[in-house]
Parts: structure tokens; sequence; C-alpha cells
């Protein structure tokens, strides 16, 4: 498990840095970095020290060398703009990207993994087609246009939320759904499916033979056993999430990660776009690792040491 | 005009409060906070002039720090930490301050304080983007606590418009914390200042309530951040927001008229051309942009790409709003495919095919009028591809002088006058410009060395004819900002994009 846990890591790391040299080279062949940093009238002499200095004028290959020695100590440069700590730009506004990406995926569990029980239970009824109809809807829709659809029914209309924002707890109510939405969809569906396939089996047809309560065995054994790849899905949608937010945060004004990576990125904030990658990038990373561990602790058959499955 | 107004209003009220305290013998004033929320799309940058140049970090700021003069819409311009400004030769200025103003940490507003603030930004270790605005000042003497003298390289005819967007910085307070502290930490001498600043979320301002100008119509300013135009437009619905910025054209048709709030578009100096590369056939055949000028019909695409609000229509190359200037004395371009489909068989520029270069979501709907041209273009026999461009690549081929044959560009002119704007985008080698022309030059040189203004004006007026005479770029239209602004507040949007709250006013008094 421990050489696992090594052999992992390590790759974690190879992916990160991969990531750093490609978003480095993408942003560096976009043209002028001083573009949009100072005014368009700006003679050609002060705009060449203004790339001196800022250390535009030296070869690329130079440029990400500092740059990776500066990251590997933790500092990720100073933003274009803000003249502040990259970083620190990031890290401020991570809680609320996670708050809001978690409690998504709590409304989305909440909601999908019963529905999608429910609709297994009760396969080829209105049941299962009116949820498996919602969660198809909610696939198919783009979260900005229901975002909009919600401010201008809830905030708008009923006044029962504000427009956007992120003071209090109501203001979370709106993007938090809104974001939630498609993995609602994607977890009913694997629910439904994977208990559909749980349900067929002997030892759920045994369970039901000793007489055990249907909740007991929807609950207790089936569902623990469809448990699975509905953990597999959850991970990889809360990494999908982080990326999702970015729309949801720009369309609910919500003060997060994603907001700051759309203008940095806009206003060719190099340093920030860096800093912002790095870290959606290890969490990703984690995330996965994180979710296949806890497929090896859900199922014991699975190990990781090179014998027997995974 | 409403400023004056407002002002007397203002000055009465401070003269009755005075009366009233002296009375009541300085208790406080126990009524609610008065509040005004505006909904802007971006968040600002940093709280220190030094290191921003965007007129929407500067929106902010002004409520913060004082200028040495403020312009008003039409050109003119009124004393602010500066009370005098005097010419004393071509290349010297004296300047005078206002007695008694401070900062809000208590610090004089002084001659010290100005050489401090524009010594900051020549210094090209502070990266100040302000730095080429100010280098032409070769040297700044402290005559007086608050009396300066200023000597420019060469005789500047932008001086004051340079002293009217310098806000002054307060030297001990900057010195002791550095500019880290000071981008979140500001101190200024302004009707406001910072309470708190959640960033990407919202600005709050207080009145520091010894302002030299007076009371500020507000107690507290928000600047609440709303990227998305959907959710402003919901703000200022719910009357979460009085003021709301950056409306698009079809929305604000749309929404004109549809609750207690008014819909104000104002043109800026921003002016949307085609313009033209003589470096890349047919761009340097006069008969292909005087056919292409002719092909175009500005006032459909105002119409109908702009929704008829987006954009004000202009004659020359200067927009409207830079006061003058004789801008309209240019007669427009006719639209007449006719004439240029003739135009251009008789020079033998039939049947062409061109790249059209334009920036991409960087100027308001730029691809949209792009590919709107395009089509006029098509009907006239000229076959151009729109190409929509990352604006760092695009700003590349701008100063490279790289474009396609044709392209949308938009000029910028923050100096209320045309030589920057001119000399940056027509002079042969200028800056943006992928013109040239010798009597063009030579016009525009001796437009430039004018100082009496009913000279200068009838110079450039020269120039612009020029311009429309040579075809080296075909004026489209001033951009326009679209505002929404509630009932309960009276404001008139200015044409450089900038937001006095001290200029505004409650209508419920």
């Amino acid at each position: 498990m421990t050489r696992y846990l090594v052999w992992r890591l390590s790759l974690a790391v190879l992916v990160l840095f991969g990531v750093s040299l490609i978003v480095f080279m993408l942003l560096h062949l976009t043209g002028d970095p001083t573009a949009l940093l100072l005014p368009e009238d700006t003679p050609e002499e002060i705009r060449e020290q203004f790339r001196h200095e800022m250390g535009f004028d030296q070869p690329l290959s130079v440029q990400y060398g500092k740059f990776l020695w500066k990251a590997l100590q933790g500092d990720f440069g100073t933003s274009y703009r803000q003249r502040l700590p990259a970083m620190a730009l990031v890290l401020e506004r991570l809680p609320r990207t996670y708050q809001l990406t978690f409690s998504a995926l709590l409304i989305a569990m909440i909601v999908a993994i019963p529905a999608g029980v429910m609709a297994a239970v009760y396969r080829n009824t209105w049941v299962d087609t009116l949820t498996m109809g919602f969660s198809l809807i909610g696939q198919a829709t783009p979260t900005y246009w229901m975002g909009l659809l919600f401010i201008i029914l809830f905030s708008v209309r009923l006044r029962w939320f504000p427009t956007g924002g992120a003071q209090g707890l109501e203001s979370l109510v709106l993007p938090a759904t809104t974001l939630g939405l498609y993995s609602m969809a994607r977890i009913a569906r694997m629910t439904r499916s994977s208990m559909l396939e749980v349900l067929r089996t002997n030892y759920v047809r045994t369970a039901r033979a000793k007489g055990l309560s249907e909740r007991v065995v929807l609950y207790k054994h089936a569902l623990r056993n469809a448990a699975l790849p509905i953990v597999t899905i959850l991970g990889l949608e809360l990494g999908g999430l982080l990326g999702g937010a970015v729309i949801t945060e720009m369309v609910f004004s919500w003060p997060g990660v994603g907001r700051l990576a759309v203008n940095a990125i806009h206003g060719h904030d190099y340093p920030v776009v860096q800093a912002v990658v790095f870290i959606i990038a290890t969490t990703f990373v984690l995330l996965n690792l994180l979710t296949d561990l806890t497929y090896a602790l859900l199922d014991p058959r699975i190990r990781y040491d090179g014998k027997g499955g995974a | 005009m409403l400023q004056r107004g407002s002002r007397f209003l203002l000055a009465a009220m401070l003269v009755s409060a005075l009366l009233l305290s002296a009375g009541c013998g300085g208790g406080q004033d126990t009524a609610e906070l008065t509040e005004i929320v505006i909904a802007i799309p971006t968040d600002a940058t940093t709280m220190d002039p030094l290191v921003q140049s965007s007129t929407r970090d500067g929106a902010i700021l002004r409520n913060m720090f004082d200028t040495l003069l403020k312009i008003e819409n039409d050109g003119s311009f009124t004393p602010q930490l500066a009370v005098s400004v005097e010419q004393e030769s071509p290349t010297a200025w004296l300047i005078e301050l206002r007695e008694g103003v401070t900062f809000s940490n208590g610090e004089p507003v002084n001659a010290e304080a100005v050489k401090f603030t524009l010594d900051m930004i020549q210094d090209p270790e502070n990266k100040s983007p302000q730095l080429s605005h100010y280098k032409g000042f070769s040297s700044i003497e402290v005559t007086d606590d608050l009396k300066l003298k200023i000597e420019t390289a060469s005789p500047d005819s932008l001086f004051k418009v340079r002293l009217a967007n310098l806000m002054i910085l307060p030297p001990n307070y900057y010195r002791e914390n550095g500019g880290e502290h000071f981008a979140t930490n500001p101190v200024g001498s302004g009707a406001y200042t910072l309470e708190t600043w959640v960033k990407d979320s919202h600005i709050t301002m207080e009145t520091n309530g010894d302002y030299w100008q007076g009371d500020p119509p507000y107690d507290v300013v928000t600047w609440r951040v709303v990227p998305e135009e959907g959710s402003r437009i919901a703000d200022l619905q719910t009357g979460t927001a009085q003021i709301v910025l950056n409306l698009s054209p079809d929305q604000a048709t749309a929404l004109d008229g549809t609750g207690d709030f008014q819909v104000q578009a104002a043109a800026t100096s921003r002016l949307m051309t085609v313009a033209f590369n003589i470096n890349e056939w047919p761009g340097d055949q006069l008969a292909f942009r005087q056919a292409v000028a002719l092909a175009i019909d500005v006032e459909a695409i105002v119409e109908h790409v702009l929704s008829g609000v987006g954009g004000t229509i202009a004659p020359s190359v200067l927009s409207p709003v830079i006061p003058n200037f004789p801008k309209d004395a240019v007669d427009p371009f006719e639209y007449n495919p006719e004439r240029a489909r003739q135009i251009l068989a008789e020079n033998g520029l039939e049947n062409i095919s061109i790249e059209f270069e334009t920036t991409n979501n960087h100027f308001p709907q730029d691809r949209q009028v792009a590919e709107a041209i395009a089509g006029q273009l098509a009907d006239v026999g000229i076959d151009a591809t729109v190409i929509p461009l990352e604006y760092g690549v695009f700003f590349q081929n701008w100063r490279n002088a790289e474009e396609s044959p044709a392209y949308l560009a938009g000029h910028g002119n923050i100096w209320w006058d045309p030589e920057p704007q001119l000399k940056a985008f027509f002079q042969t080698g200028g800056i943006l410009s992928s013109y040239g022309d010798e009597e063009l030059d030579a016009l525009i040189a001796e437009a430039s060395a004018k100082s009496d203004l009913v000279e200068r004006s009838a110079a450039f007026g020269e120039v612009l004819q020029a311009i429309h005479d040579q075809v080296a770029a075909v004026p489209l239209y001033a951009v326009n900002f679209i505002y929404g602004v509630s009932n309960e507040v009276e404001w008139e949007p200015r044409s450089d994009a900038l937001i006095y709250v001290m200029d505004m006013e409650p209508t419920s008094k």
C-alpha cells in the first residue's frame, strides 16, 4: 500500500509539473504580455523599460526556470495587476469555492441518491420515467442559463433569495443548487444503474428470502454494494464541480477562485493564472487519489499492492 | 449645470448644518446613514493610484483621492487640490495648492505631497503604468509649502489634463507602509475613505466627515462586484443597486421603461474605425479605401447591431464628446454601394479577397460589428474574411503595423485633445499607426505646435479634413457606455466613464 501511495504521489508531482509547463507555454503564446498592463499609447522605450523591469525580455526557458525555482519554494510571484503575492490571492478565495462546491455536491447527493434508488426499485414505472426525465434535463441544461433563470424566478420575481454575492447562507442556496444540478443528474443515473445490477444478485434475493424488510434490504445490503461506482463518480464529480464553479461564480457573483481565474486570464495576469491552475490541479489530483483509496476501503477485494483486483 | 446646482445645495446644507450644530453644541447626527450601491462588472485591482491606469480603477479611486484639477463634461477645468495653475513660460508652470486640506490620516496636502507623487510615478522601479504620461515633467520644484514650479521638457498642451489625472498620495504614510500595504489600506484626501474591501465581492466607502468640498450626498457608498450582466440587471430591478454599469445595447432597450429606473447611454471618447494598413495591399490603394468608406452603412450598424443605443455616429475620427474641436466640420462619408462598385471596377479591384482583423470581445460588440461590415463589403464585391483575434495578439499586430489591409480598431483618447490620438494612429511611425503620409504628418505637426485654442482647433480641423480626403480611416461611431440609474438618484454619466459620487444627488431630498 505504501509503495502504491508513493507511486501515485510521484505521478501527481509529474502531472503538476506538466500542467504548469503547458499553462506557461499557452500564456506566453498569446502575444505581448504588456498589452493589457500599460495604456495603449505608451511609447516604445517605456514599454521596453517596463518589460525589462517585469522580466519579460528574457528567453522563455529562463522565465520558466525562474518561475519553477520560486514555485518550488512556494513563491508563485506577484500579480501583475494587483501587485500582491499571487498565491495569497488564490488562497484567500479558495474557501469560498470549496464552500460552493461541497454544498453543491451535498445537495446533489441528498436529492440524487434516494431518487436513483427509487428509480431502480420502481423501474419502468412513472417514478422511473419522471426521475430519469429530470436527470436528462439536468444534464442537458447549461449552468449559465439555469442560473440566470433561477435569479429571474427566485430573486427578482419571488424575492426569496438575493441576486448574488456571498453574504450569509441564503446567498449560497441558488448558486449551490445551480451548480449541483448537473451532478445531481449524473449521480441519480449512476445510482439507478448500479442499484439495478445489485438488486438482481443472489445475496439480495437471499436477504429478501430471509424475510428482512425492504428498507433493510435496500439500504443495508443493496446500496452498500452499489456504493462503489457511486463513490467513484462522487470523487470525479467533485473535481468537475471545481471547473463548473467558474460559470456559477460568474453568474451569481460568488467571490471564489473561478472568477479570479477568469479575470486573470482576461487580464493576462500570468502569476495568478499559474497559481490558480496549480491549486486546482493539486486538488483534482488529490481527490482522485482519495477516491481510489476510499474504493479500497469499501471493497476489501481491491488491493493496490499488485496482487489481486484493481 | 447639475454640478453647480448641487454644489450650491451642498453649500447651503453645510451652512445650515453649521448654524444648527453651533446651536446644539456639537451633538452627533442621529439620522439614518444614507447609502448608495453601485453595481460594477469587475473588482478594482488595487487601491493604490500609483500602479493602475485603467478607467475602471480610476472611477472608484477618484472618490478617495483628489486630483489637482477636475475636468467637467464640457472640457473646462475646475480647481480641486490646485487653486491656480499658471503658465509662466512655454515650458514652465506655477501651481498653487488649496489651503487647509488634509489626508484622512491628518497629513497635510502640500507641495511635498505633489512632488512625492510625481517622483514615485517617474521612478521606473515602481513600474507605474502612468510613467509615460508624466515623463515629460523634467523638473518638479517645491517653492513654498503650497507652491510648486514644474518644468516640461517641451511645450506641453496637455499639461492641465495631466494634472487632472494626478491623484495625490500621502508621502509619510506611503513611505512608512509601502506600496503593498497601501494597495489594500489606502489613505487619500477625497470625499470617502475605504471602510472594507472584500475582494471580488464589494467595496464599502464611508465619508471622512471633513471633506473640503463639503458633505458628500451619501454617507456610505458600496461598489458591488457583479460580473454577469443578467445579475446586474436583476440588482437594478430589485433595487439592490441604484446604479449599474455596462449594460449591453439589446438588454438596455428591453429594460428601458420597465421599472423605477432609467437607462442612460453616454457617448465616450472611444471611436471605432475601420483602419487601413498601407503596408498590405490593397490597403495602400486610395481607391480601395474610398470604396470601403462608401460601402459601409454606419447608420444600419448602429441601428441593428447596436440596437440604436450602443454607439453615437461620428462624422470624423474624433469622438463627438471631445469639446472645442471641429469634428463635425467634416462631412461624413456617404453610404453609396453603387459608387463603391464603380470605383473598384475603374481601378481593377473587382472581386478581391481580404482578411479583416478584429478584436474579440475587447470592445463592445466588436466581432458582431466586424461581421456586419464584412457583409456590407461583400455587397460591393470585396470578400472580407473576419479574423477575430485575442487582444494580446491583436495588440502585437497593432504595434508592429502587421494587421490585415483593413481592420476594426477602437481609438482611445483620454486627453480631451486630438493630438495624442491622431499622432498615435495616423502619423508615420506612430505607436499604433499603420498609415503614413507626408502631407498629413506636416499638418499634424503644425497643428500640434499651436497653443492658442482657436488656432489649434482650426488647424486640427484641417487635419481631420485631410484624414477624410485621404481616407486614412473610416470613422464609424463613438462607443456608448450604457448605465442603469434608479429614479432615486439624479446623476448624469460622464463621457470619460469616471464616477464622482459627489456629483450625485438623491432625488428624495
